[in-house]
């Protein structure tokens, strides 16, 4: 079970995503020959890699069943495809800057009230929450992806996804715990796989796809959970990704391109090791016997 | 002619009345929280079986002994009462994985029908909802026995087991070696009748 747990979990999306991007970058090259038809390819397909590895392995995960959902929780699925399709318009370089918003509030108000789980009171907080949430991180991330700050954003959600799977593991639920376990594998295919399609193109995809999937999990994850693990745990997760903003900032953009990463990466991963520590601390609190 | 079964009718009255009132006669029984439990038991890793209960339950059926056929049950379990001797265990079992006590904080049973089997022993058929998931059972039910309680209290009771694939009603998480898809369930209820 272990075995077919850590295949499913964690080689597939690095696999799928992988192989994904080079799909799509001998696509690219193989049916555009001039370099405006190769851009107008990559373009739309951003969300992709991410999007189709994560969905993918949900489902080798989670089985078919959760395509008609019974409980909230699945409804994660559903997000996860409308914030791929919706997500490809909203970070399409060409797009205008109204439409964008527009896409953009339509987008993350829609996955919102996908995701929150419809008994939890007061259900239109948490819907105007999350959904303001999601948009004020694709708005940030997607802003360094434009100015080239984003080589690391794939890196920025997987550390925060690793972040999130302690979290929600110690909190004791382990699906979700795998899920973003799979996120954080998806984020690393990308930052590998990037390399064969479009660097830019994909951490675009990373962010919008990462931006709703990442804080979607925490919150119903502290929605549902019975355990000692504060709520600031999971909103350190959700939050941790903005920490990369840090990188549009005057002296650390003007950094050598891998320097600046480790500045973001370390930006981001204090709130996360904040978030970790809190929530073993908790559970080891809570700890009984051998369970 | 017409006058011959009117009469007939007339004569006849009393019988279907008190037929029918047999119905009418079945006690209501209210369940005692106290001296009823729902336990259940699955499989761990095929060696051994682990044991848990519902501490909240509560419920109401109507009984007649002279006509068991008309029993009706209602019994419902609060999913967070869940308790396994082990409080981490608990919170696990209570959170999506397993039970989603936030979502869906009852258990339901609510039986359709009842025929007799032998002498205290019935088959019940009923609606089980778990997980927001609704799936018909049919489980013998028998009888333990009434009789006088405490004060003037009249006690009836009933026991039984059975088996339930946790999947079918949504519960899929680590169904295989680890924990068995398969769970036994044993509801002994004791009702006081009102």
């Amino acid at each position: 079970m272990l075995i077919k747990l850590t295949l499913l979990g964690a080689i597939l999306p690095v696999a799928a995503s992988v192989l994904l991007c080079a799909l799509l970058g001998w696509l690219r090259r193989r049916g555009a020959t001039a370099l405006a038809e190769q851009a107008c390819f990559t373009d739309w397909l951003g969300t992709v890699p991410i999007g189709v590895s994560v969905g993918i392995t949900y489902l080798a995960l989670n089985g078919w069943a959760g395509i008609l959902p019974k409980q909230s929780w699945q409804w994660l699925l559903h997000g996860l495809v409308w914030a791929t399709l919706m997500g490809a318009t909203f970070c399409h370089p060409k797009v205008s800057l109204l439409l964008r918003g527009i896409i953009g509030i339509l987008a993350s108000g829609v996955a919102a009230w996908l995701v929150v789980p419809a008994w939890q009171e007061p259900v239109a907080i948490w819907i105007l929450s999350l959904g303001v949430g999601v948009l004020l991180l694709w708005i940030v991330l997607d802003r360094t992806t434009r100015c080239g700050a984003g080589g690391a954003i794939p890196a920025v959600l997987l550390l925060s996804a690793v972040a999130g799977g302690v979290v929600l593991e110690r909190a004791g639920i382990a699906r979700f715990a795998q899920m973003s376990g799979m996120l954080a594998a998806a984020s690393g295919g990308c930052l590998v796989g990037s390399r064969w399609f479009d660097r830019r193109c994909v951490d675009s995809g990373v962010v919008v796809v990462g931006g709703f999937f990442l804080p979607a999990l925490m919150l119903i994850g502290h929605l549902n959970h019975f355990s000692e693990v504060p709520g600031t745990a999971f909103l350190l997760v959700a939050i941790a990704p903005f920490f990369a903003v840090l990188g549009l900032l005057g002296p650390v953009k003007r950094l050598p391109s891998l320097k600046r990463a480790a500045v973001q990466l370390l930006a981001v991963g204090a709130p996360a090791a904040v978030a970790v520590t809190l929530a073993v601390l908790a559970a080891a609190a809570e700890a009984e016997g051998g369970y | 002619m017409t006058a011959r079964f009117s009469l007939v009718v007339t004569a006849l009255l009393p019988i279907f009345a008190a037929a029918g009132a047999s119905e009418v006669l079945a006690d209501a029984y209210k369940v005692d929280k106290t001296h009823s439990s729902i336990t259940f038991r699955i499989k761990h890793f095929r060696a051994s079986y682990c044991y848990g209960r519902f501490n909240q339950v509560k419920g109401s059926f109507d009984f007649d002994p002279a006509a068991p056929e008309s029993m009706s049950l209602e019994i419902e379990a609060k999913a967070k009462s869940l308790d396994t001797n082990d409080s981490k265990r608990d919170k696990h079992l209570k959170s999506p994985d397993f039970f989603n006590a936030k979502e869906f904080p009852k258990m339901t049973f609510k039986s359709t029908s009842v025929k007799k089997l032998e002498d205290k022993l019935f088959e019940m058929t009923g609606d089980m909802t778990l997980l927001g998931t609704t799936k018909s059972i049919t489980v013998q039910l028998e009888h333990v026995g009434s009789g006088k309680g405490m004060g003037d209290s009249y006690l009836t009771g009933f026991v039984t087991t059975f088996k339930i694939k946790r999947s079918d009603f949504g519960m899929d998480f680590m169904v295989g070696k680890a924990l068995s898809d398969e769970v036994e369930v044993t509801v002994a209820i004791e009702g006081a009748r009102q």
